[in-house]
Formats: structure tokens, sequence, C-alpha cells
């Protein structure tokens, strides 16, 4: 499938360095360059190949930093929350003739993300990043609970793997709000300026408004 | 003085052999990514070839994304502004938009409030097709964008490995194509006779092929004359944009006996922003039949 092109081994994997380990670790001398790879010296190799296990065996990706902040442990333990109280004032206000408007406009509009504790947003960006970038393509198995504990982490809050939380989100101040909203984008448009609000990504990230 | 004694073992020549290669291959990055670009006019594609040099697999390549310069501890920079040719919210890249191999996918990684954005390439969640160590994956990473967009072949690369630690690594991009097109140009006429000051309509022909890309980038770079020139002498010129006419005034300098030389250079630049230049002239020549 893949077109492949053979490039030099890397040394560490060299069979005649693994000679010499084993013979070493023999006791014994050396070996010539060229002797063949069924050294034999099982005690010692045990000893040896137990030590590479022992190093190998923990998971060397850091786990999710834990949540402390009160405020971010009250979202986390409600990853799907929706939480407009924080919002500032005018965006409350804002956001509210957009869901009316919208709504009269048949657009069924749902709040996926309004203000988010500044320790919130930072936990969303570690599993992010934790999942995405680092656990998404291990396969390590040393890695394997810590891969599926942010999985399962990273699908709770309903994070996507084409959106990276940001750490200096307007969500933090209370002056953005995310909203899905089934009408045309032009349409959309019209509707959240009558509320004062705009898109300032209308295609990369739509369903972001802020005030005007 | 006595000089230290050396020891000479036999082993010792091995193990620094063996060091300095391990060495050399610590020094050198556990990858290579390189990319060429195609100009189809309406579009344009970047092809890219991923090279493992190291000993982990690769299950993920992410263009524009560069992890090396870190605005803090929590960011890192994304580099692309450009979204594929029919990129959706919803739908990300068509399938018509992107090539991958089998079982890998791509899509874009859009930032929250973000203008900027990275390009992955990577194995579906399960599947178990990687790039191996010492393996090259070209002809199978391409993405068609509807104009040109420069970070996508002059920026970062991040390569993701299945049980490597470090669990990525960040490279700069490298030109698989640094051959700059081949161009030739004529003028039509070459000579502009009798010098009686009218203008002269000038028409350009231009010749230029590339080893990559089907449709460089043509431009007016400049004219320019053997001496001083007066208002007017050149017009309708477009410099900086590939325009084929312009108009030259058949006009020299009486005490010239050389006559006046115009030059004109065209510019010739490939997707992967190679630049070729080259020139014509046009003489108004002091006598007729010079």
């Amino acid at each position: 499938m893949f077109h492949t092109q053979r490039m030099r081994s890397c040394p560490s994997s060299h069979p005649f360095l693994k000679n010499y380990v084993r013979a070493m670790a023999c006791g014994g001398g050396p070996p010539t360059h060229g002797s063949g790879p069924d050294l034999a010296c099982g005690k010692s190799l045990a000893s040896l190949t137990a030590t590479i296990t022992v190093t190998r065996a923990a998971c060397p990706i850091q786990p999710l930093p834990p949540i402390t902040d009160p405020a971010a442990l009250l979202f986390e333990n409600n990853p799907r929350r929706s939480d407009t109280i924080c919002l500032v004032p005018a965006m409350s206000t804002a956001l509210s003739c957009l869901l009316t408007a919208a709504t009269n406009a048949g657009g069924t509009p749902s709040v996926g993300s309004a203000c988010r504790p500044a320790a919130y947003n930072r936990h969303l960006g570690n599993v992010w990043t934790k999942w995405v970038k680092e656990l998404r393509d291990n396969n390590n198995p040393a890695c394997a609970a810590l891969r599926s504990e942010v999985k399962t982490h990273f699908n709770g809050h309903g994070l996507l793997r084409s959106q990276r939380p940001v750490p200096n989100s307007k969500h933090i101040t209370g002056e953005a709000v995310d909203v899905t909203i089934r009408l045309p984008s032009a349409q959309i448009d019209t509707l959240v300026a009558g509320c004062q609000l705009r898109r300032p990504l209308p295609v990369k990230d739509r369903v972001h408004f802020i005030r005007r | 003085m006595n000089r230290p004694k050396t020891l000479k073992h036999p082993l010792l020549s091995v193990l620094t052999s063996c060091l300095l290669a391990a060495a050399s291959q610590a020094a050198e990055p556990p990858a290579s990514v390189k990319v060429y670009a195609q100009n189809f006019g309406d579009r344009v594609v970047y092809h890219y070839r991923v090279i493992n040099h190291g000993p982990y697999e690769i299950a993920r390549v992410a263009i524009g994304d560069d992890e090396k310069n870190h605005d803090d501890n929590d960011d890192y920079i994304f580099e692309l502004i450009e979204l594929p040719l029919g990129w959706d919210f919803d739908t990300g890249i068509p399938a018509t938009s992107v090539t991958t191999p089998p079982d890998w996918e791509a899509y874009m990684i859009v930032p929250e409030e973000s203008e900027v954005m990275a390009l992955a390439f990577g194995k579906k969640e399960g599947a178990s097709a990687t790039i191996l160590p010492g393996q090259t994956l070209d002809g199978f990473l391409s993405i068609t964008l509807p104009k040109a967009d420069d970070a996508y072949r002059n920026g970062h690369a991040t390569v993701y490995f299945t049980d490597g630690y470090p669990t990525r690594a960040t490279l700069l991009l490298e030109l698989a194509d640094t051959t700059p097109p081949t161009l030739s140009v004529s003028l039509t006429p070459a000579t502009l006779w009798p010098p009686n000051g009218k203008p002269v309509p000038v028409t350009a022909a231009i010749t230029v092929k590339d080893d990559y890309d089907p449709n460089p980038e043509i431009k007016l770079e400049s004219i320019t004359a053997s001496e001083p020139l007066l208002a007017g002498d050149i017009a309708d010129a477009q410099f900086g944009s590939d325009d084929r006419r312009f108009t030259l005034k058949a006009r020299r300098a009486g005490e010239n006996k050389s006559g006046r030389v115009y030059t004109v250079t065209y510019s010739a630049t490939d997707a992967s922003g190679n630049k070729a230049t080259a020139t014509a002239e046009v003489t108004v020549p002091h006598e007729q039949g010079k």
C-alpha cells in the first residue's frame, strides 16, 4: 500500500551491539564483529531484560492535572452544562434576543457553550491536548489505561478533535456564546446584527458569537 | 613530560563508533516532511512526502502545527490561514480536495476564536497503517486550496508517534521542489522604426516550463531603458501581473549612436516558490539597419 524505501537501521538495534551487550553481561570478552546472534548466557541476559522491562512499564505520559478550582469542579461534574449565569449583562440580553429571533425564524437554536471559569477552560484545553496530541495515536500498552481514561474524558466533554479550546477565550470573561442555529448563514448574520451580536469567524467558527 | 597512557582495547573503537552513530542519529530529526505545490489556475495543490528517520512508527502528520514556538506552556502556534477547497464546518474537507493513504483521513484543526489552523493527516483511530521506521510515504498526501497559502509549504509540521516519547516532534517543512521554472521571452516587434516618437504596441511571447508546476505564475517585473526616459515612453504596462501587452515609444536621443534599448524583464514563479527571470529587448536604433 505505502510506497516504501528502506533507510538505515537504528544503531541501538544493530545485531552486533546486542551481542556485545550480551557478551559483556556474561562477564566474558567482547564478541568479534560478525559473531552470530546466538551467544548464550541466559542468566545475565534475563536480568538485563528485566531491567529494560521495568523501565518501559510506566507510561511516560503524565496524567491530566487534577482540577482544584471549585467553579471548575462545578462544571466538570456536569460537562454538558451550558452556563449563562456568568455572562456579562449586555451579552445576556443579546443572547436572549438572539434565541427569540432564531426561534421565531424556525432556526431551533441551542446554546452549546456560554461562560466557562478560567480553570475549567484550561482543563478543557488540557484534555484536548492530552487526547489529540499525546494519546490518540499511542499504542504503548503501558499507556492503555491512561488512554482509555482520557478518551472517556474527551468524549464526555463533547470536545471535537478538529476544534481546540483556546486559553484566552472570550468565554472566560462571559463575552461570548456558542449557539447552533439551523438557518442559512446569511440569515443568521441578519438576525444577530439585530441583537447587537456578530460572528467574528463565520466560516471557521460559525457557532461563536460576540457582541458588536 | 610523560604522556598519559592510551588504553587501546579492541572494544573501545567499536563502542566509540556505536556511540557516534547513536549521537548522529540523535542529532538527526526523527522525520522529514517535504512538500511541493502545483498551481492549476483555479486551485493550488500541495503534496507532502514523509520520511521516517527515527525508531518509532508515525501515525499522523499535522501541517502548520508548530509546537516549537509556544506562546506559553498552554498554547502553541498554528500557521495555516486558507481553508481547503469546499471545507465546511460540519462536513470538513470534501473527498475531492484531499488524498490520503487507505485507512488514513485528513481534517483541519481549527481552534476556537482563531484565524489560524492546522491540517492533520493521520490514521483512523484503530487502524494499523503507520509509516514504519525507514519508510517513506510518497504520493499519498495532498490538499487542494482555492488559492496559495505559503504556510502550507514553508511552515512547520508535527509528526506523531505511536509509542515514542516524546510523543511528537515538530519539524520545518522542506521543499521537495527547489528548481525554478525555465523561462524564455521574445518581444514583437523587437525593433521600433522610425524613431518618430509614436507609441508602438509590443507583445511578449512567453514560454515557461517547470518540473512540478503546470502553471507557474508569470509577472512583468520591469521595463528599463539604456537612456533617460520621458513621461509616457512606457505605457499600459501592469507591473507585478501577467501583462504581455504594453506600449513603448519609438524614441531615442539623437546623439546616442547606439540607439535606445528597452529591456523587459519577466519572472516565472512556481507554486513551490522557485523563481526564474528572463529578459528581452526592444531596440530603437540610431539608424535603420543598425
